[in-house]
């Protein structure tokens, strides 16, 4: 995998794990359950993105 | 709002918020930096319809940048000035990347903001909105 990919592959861990962090850091007060949301949104966009990415693959 | 826009989770602090304001301003700041390293920067698009380099896209993109407030608005002027440190060297092969990043750091301010404004001023901070319908 070239250093391209990979840095395209962290950014999307990241900017996703950002996202989560930001939604549920507005909606929630306690810091468990941010905690906790942030990790359930996380785990979500990560199921779907390898998903989309094992489909991408096989049409390939 | 205005303070919370121009530099991320103030509006939260100035009100007592601290913590809140401090993620806020981390999340903001963070992502905001990375993509500023992936050789990012907030260009400023072609307006006019006529115009050849004219794409939607790139309008809209400017304005969620915008978001992110004070730090946008120094990499706009930086890229206007020719400063790839902070305006972003589109010439880069990372430079789409970290145009995205500044979008996500852009798009985080906003929402902010808008909690701020549902938590402190409408919403959920008049009487009667608290979820709590029989009190």
């Amino acid at each position: 995998m070239t250093e391209l990919g990979l840095i395209h592959l962290a950014s999307a861990i990241y900017l996703s794990a950002v996202i989560c962090l930001a939604v549920s850091v507005n909606e929630n007060d306690e810091p468990m359950r941010i905690v906790r949301e942030t990790l359930r949104r996380w785990a979500k966009f990560m199921g779907i993105a390898a998903a989309i990415g094992v489909v991408v693959f096989l049409i390939g | 709002m205005l303070a919370n826009w121009l530099v991320p989770g103030l509006g939260f602090l100035l009100l007592g918020k601290r913590t809140r304001g401090l993620i806020q301003l981390g999340l903001v700041g963070v992502t905001f930096a990375l993509g500023l390293l992936l050789d990012g920067g907030v260009a400023w698009p072609a307006w006019s319809i006529r115009q050849p380099d004219f794409n939607l896209i790139n309008n809209f993109t400017f304005l969620i940048q915008l978001g992110a407030g004070l730090p946008a608005l120094v990499s706009l002027v930086a890229g206007l000035k020719g400063w790839t440190l902070l305006g972003g060297a589109p010439w880069a092969s990372y430079f789409e990347l970290g145009a995205y990043y500044l979008v996500v750091a852009g798009a985080i301010n906003y929402f902010a903001a808008c909690n701020l404004y549902d938590r402190h001023v409408g919403g959920a901070a008049r009487p009667g909105r608290s979820g709590d319908e029989s009190a």
